[in-house]
């Protein structure tokens, strides 16, 4: 059925061209004319392209299930909140905003065959909002396989290298920092404080590869080397012992602990380390989802009465949603609370409880009002191919951040600007004096 | 659950079999599929690192880590035995790895000693496990070395799996055939156990016939499998059978032997008593005698023998034995005496030289009467329970000699033969005959002599016969053996040799003989004579267990059989024969006579011509 769409878009624009329609119809989002435009969406609109006349469909894959849930459905609520008012508005030249979503439990696996399903089935506008490292690196070569159908991956929550490096850099358009980004400013940061016998725990995948690897080249160029390293199986619970790993890094004497995982092993590695009574300094870089992590140990603080939630440092990728002087979090606490029922299909089971605030659903909102803004850029009629265009465009938006976002045909990445948190008061505050660590 | 011990062998020796197959089996496998799995593992272990290092090379050279790690990733989480993967750059430094909670010592120890050729190595990591680990040196080892840990667990962990499966598989079949086994145990041993348990119930049972018919009635559905087991419950079924009839016969026996001791107790009761009443008589006859020699001495001297045994028959047929002075059944007919009885056998003897023979009716016919008999007064004893003290010792033994005679109702059950005898000793002359399961046994005896000791001695022979006979000892050589050895003895003590004839009258009519010192008369059908010694039979008692071959005549063919033992040694030969020829005479030219009769007329003409008067003569004749 779709060869037959196709082969009737390319008919009726062979004839279109034939009629003396300019040339940059197909290439350029701007409506050439209305009467064209509407034949060429109503013949191709509903079923090419993710596109339709009412609709515009993202699909997206994260972890909705598991223990790496807290991340999809907080990055997919973040999102929603704003599509949902740019579509309770009108949406984007009529057209709705709608993001087709699969779980893929933050595994490999189903993330490929979720990304296939939503190119091949759903033929989805573009892929956005993945979650993970090991999940996306496993899908960039998809993006290649489909990259006559300028399939491109936007705003991936994840801060490898993979897929800001060659040869999937020109498919994957990213707003958040790097992982290198963000451990560097860790590792550097440490390193003023004196401490520079740093430890990493991360997860044992290419996530916790990406960060190690960032550590690594960090503590390489101050002329040093990894402290102790120890690991966990990916999606291992809060519940589990970490007392081994802890052990390990407390045995190779290090002064800083960097962790590269997601919440739950991480909360775990900081309780069984506190239990321990041991008190170094534990930082974490943006995926892990500071405020599950911060939930977990805040029940796990009630029960044990043992400060668990002291001596943590959070890299964040965005700015703290706790800002209220930057526009964008003005605009994203109205809309969180505007739409806070909103959870992806089938996850409202009363397992997870949604948060009201989080650096996941804000980094969520600013990557669909990033989104809004760029299709918005490929006029009446969106189409894959203007999308490249269209945000490469982008120079020096201002999302209400604080930082202009610029975007380029060699620069793939919005945001470069990593802000530090701590725990205050329960809550994820940002870092005014680093000193309280030195050494 | 009761299990039978013919299947607990059987299971017993399932159990080894198949343990021993379980084994065998388990060690031939787990060694086969070692070898198989770890030369698998090698290969698969070459092809992952092959395809790692390959793909590493420009990850290395131009990718971060988490791009490498990505890679490794996809292997260990396909599985294939692959417990571990690890990329080590030119410098021996990690670049990406699978190991959780931490890298092992072993690991850095291996890559360090990594060379530039591939390489499998067995490594132990501790909490882990066995692992191959083989590496390949990516461009030679310029860029680095891929590493790929294949887990041994996994072959071990696949052994015990298929070990445990084909176990499961031998327990399986085990149990089924063992299942089988018990019940084709169960149908051969239940039968026999029911067997088992009616053989108990019919040894130990009381009531054992109607046990037994219970028994056979509830082994018939056994006894119709058409296998050994039925084969085996038809014969015990049979068997019991053939049992009841035995002891349905048995009790035939039993009732007959107690009606036979009940006679013998009687008639024992009666001989004491006749024998008191007897002696009473003679002692007042002895009286008179007296009185009247003194009257007047010519008068005739009273006989002190016993004449006559009278056997009748009481209306209950319970036969009574009446002995009647010969000298009072001749001489005083008085009133007081009982009824005359008809006799059936009749026992001479010889009155002494010195009895007034006018006084003695030698006349040996006696008439047997059907049934009436007038019981017969008896005598009073003395307090102490002894006989009269003038009662004759010979007599006594003569009495007893009498008793061990067949009864009536013996006699009366030969129905095929004529039966007569002579005894011309009172001592030590006797004849005697015996049925014993079908089979008649005639014997002689003679032993020389006159006084009570031969008597005693002939009743001992007597009675060693009766007892070998009754006891059923048909070891010819063991009977014949035992009576020689007595006879012998007989002859020691007394001094007195001891002639014997004797005479085996079996089912199929065949005829033995046998014997010492006396002689045999067979008259055939034809009245043809022969005069057989037991000597020419070459059938000296006891030396010899071949009396019935050696002897074998077809009775059918026979008209009569004299024995005839006279123990008169010093006798001339001349005289014996002239003895036997006159009994050859007699016998051949009298076919018609009855036994009787020609006992009788032996009887009377060897006395009366010859003056024989010891010896001892039984006449056998087929009723005609």
């Amino acid at each position: 059925m779709r060869l037959l769409y196709q082969s009737l878009f390319v008919g009726v624009s062979l004839l279109l061209v034939a009629c003396g329609v300019g040339s940059n119809t197909i290439s350029t989002p701007a409506p050439p004319t209305q009467a064209v435009v509407n034949t060429s969406s109503t013949l191709t609109s509903s079923a090419m392209g993710g596109i339709s006349d009412k609709e515009i469909v993202l699909g997206m894959s994260a972890a909705f299930q598991g223990a790496a849930q807290g991340l999809g459905i907080e990055l997919y609520r973040g999102s929603m909140a704003y599509f949902e008012e740019v579509n309770q508005a009108g949406g984007i030249n009529g057209r709705n905003i709608v993001i087709k979503h699969y779980d893929d439990g933050y595994n490999p696996a189903p993330a490929i065959n979720n990304t296939i399903s939503l190119v091949e089935n759903d033929d989805v506008f573009l892929l956005f909002n993945y979650v993970g490292t090991p999940t996306v690196t496993r899908i960039l070569p998809l993006l290649s396989r489909y990259q006559d159908r300028s399939m491109y991956l936007f705003f991936p929550f994840t801060g490898a290298q993979p897929q800001r490096e060659p040869p999937y850099d020109d498919l994957v358009f990213n707003l958040r920092a790097s992982y290198r980004q963000e451990t560097a400013g860790l590792v550097k940061n440490f390193i003023d404080l004196d401490r520079k016998k740093i430890g990493v725990f991360y997860q044992a995948d290419a996530y916790g590869q990406s960060g190690w690897d960032g550590v690594k080249r960090s503590l390489s160029s101050f002329g040093l080397e990894i402290a102790g390293e120890a690991t966990y199986t990916r999606n291992t619970p809060f519940e589990e012992d970490y007392s081994t790993q802890v052990e390990t890094l407390r045995d190779a004497g290090a002064e800083a602990i960097i962790m590269i995982g997601a919440y739950q092993a991480c909360a775990g590695f900081i309780r069984d380390a506190r239990d321990a009574e041991w008190d170094v300094p534990i930082a974490n870089v943006s995926f892990v989802g500071s405020e599950s992590l911060l939930n977990l140990l805040s029940e796990a603080e009630e029960k044990s009465e043992t400060a668990y939630t002291t001596n943590l440092v959070n890299s964040q990728v965005v700015p703290s949603y706790e800002d209220t002087s930057l526009p964008a979090v003005l605009e994203y606490r109205e809309l969180m609370d505007k739409h806070a029922s909103i959870l992806p299909t089938g996850i409202d089971n009363g397992v997870y409880t949604p948060l009201s605030y989080s650096f996941v659903s804000f980094e969520g909102y600013l990557n669909a009002k990033l989104l809004v803004e760029v299709i918005s850029r490929m006029g009446e009629f969106p189409e894959r191919e203007g999308i490249s265009t269209a945000i490469e465009g982008i120079e020096e938006l201002d999302l209400g951040i604080g930082v202009p976002i610029s975007f380029g045909p060699n620069k793939h990445q919005g945001l470069q600007t990593i802000y530090y948190t701590t725990v205050e008061e329960g809550r994820f505050v940002p870092i005014t004096d680093w000193q309280v660590w030195k050494r | 659950m009761r299990m039978s011990k013919l299947f607990q062998r059987q299971l017993i020796r399932e159990v080894l079999l198949f343990a021993l197959l379980a084994i065998i089996m388990s060690f031939f496998f787990s060694t086969t599929l070692r070898s198989r799995l770890s030369e698998e593992f090698i290969n698969r272990g070459h092809a992952i690192s092959d395809s790692i290092a390959s793909s590493s090379i420009e990850l290395i050279l131009n990718r971060d880590a988490s791009t490498i790690q990505s890679t490794i990733d996809q292997f260990v989480e396909a599985g294939n035995g692959v417990g571990y993967v690890y990329v080590a750059n030119h410098q021996h430094e990690l670049v990406a790895h699978t190991f959780v909670p931490n890298v092992p010592d072993e690991i850095y120890e291996l890559m360090a000693n990594a060379h530039d050729d591939s390489a499998a190595r067995d490594v132990t990591i501790p909490g882990q496990g066995n692992f191959l680990d083989i590496t390949t040196p990516i461009l030679e080892g310029s860029v680095g070395f891929a590493h790929v840990g294949m887990d041994r667990n996994l072959i071990d962990s696949t052994i015990r799996s298929v070990i445990l499966t084909q176990v499961g598989l031998i327990s399986l079949i085990f149990l089924i055939s063992a299942g089988i086994a018990y019940t084709q145990a169960n149908q051969i041993s239940k039968p026999l156990i029911r067997l088992a348990e009616f053989a108990s119930q019919v040894t130990s049972t009381k009531n054992f016939s109607q046990t037994a018919v219970d028994a056979s009635k509830e082994l018939a559905p056994i006894a119709q499998r058409n296998d050994e087991v039925g084969q085996l419950t038809q014969n015990f079924q049979q068997m019991l059978q053939e049992v009841i009839e035995r002891e349905h016969k048995l009790e035939l026996r039993s009732l007959e032997l107690a009606q036979a001791n009940q006679e013998i107790t009687d008639l024992s009761k009666r001989l004491k008593v006749e024998n008191i009443r007897l002696e009473a008589k003679l002692g007042a006859t002895r009286q008179q005698n007296k009185s009247r020699r003194r009257e007047s001495p010519s008068r005739v001297k009273v006989e002190d023998d016993i004449r006559d045994i009278i056997i009748v028959e009481p209306t209950q047929n319970i036969p009574t034995m009446v002995a009647e002075n010969a000298l009072e059944s001749t001489t005083s007919k008085s009133s007081e005496d009982p009824p005359i009885i008809e006799v059936e056998v009749i026992q001479q003897s010889e009155p002494t030289t010195e009895i007034q023979t006018e006084s003695v009716d030698e006349s040996p016919s006696k008439s047997i009467t059907e049934p009436a008999v007038t019981p017969v007064a008896e005598p009073e004893l003395i307090e102490d329970g002894t006989l009269i003290p003038e009662l004759n010792p010979l007599d006594l033994t003569y009495y007893l000699q009498q008793l061990l005679l067949p009864t009536a109702y013996e006699i009366r059950r030969i129905d095929n033969l004529e039966i007569a005898g002579a005894s011309t000793n009172k001592s030590g002359d006797y004849y005697d005959w015996l049925m014993q399961y079908g089979q008649i046994q005639i014997g002689v005896i003679s032993i020389r002599g006159r006084r009570p000791v031969h008597g005693m001695l002939m009743l001992m022979t007597s009675s060693v016969m009766r007892t070998l006979l009754t006891s059923d000892e048909n070891e010819q050589s063991l009977f014949l053996t035992s009576l020689q050895h007595l006879m012998r003895e007989n002859q020691q003590s007394s001094g007195q040799s001891t002639s014997l004839a004797l005479l085996d009258l079996r089912d199929d009519n065949n005829l033995a003989l046998g014997g010492q010192n006396s002689q045999i008369i067979i008259v055939d059908e034809q009245s043809e004579v022969s005069l057989i010694d037991p000597y020419d039979l070459d059938l000296p008692v006891g030396l010899r267990n071949h009396f019935k071959d050696s002897s074998h005549i077809h009775f059918q063919a026979i008209q009569s059989i004299v024995l005839y033992s006279n123990d008169r040694s010093d006798l001339q030969s001349q005289n014996k024969s002239e003895q036997l020829e006159k009994i050859k005479a007699i016998v051949s030219d009298q076919p018609q006579a009855s036994a009787k009769e020609l006992s009788d007329h032996i009887t009377a003409e060897l006395k009366q011509t010859d003056g024989v008067n010891d010896f001892t003569l039984l006449v056998i004749k087929q009723k005609l």
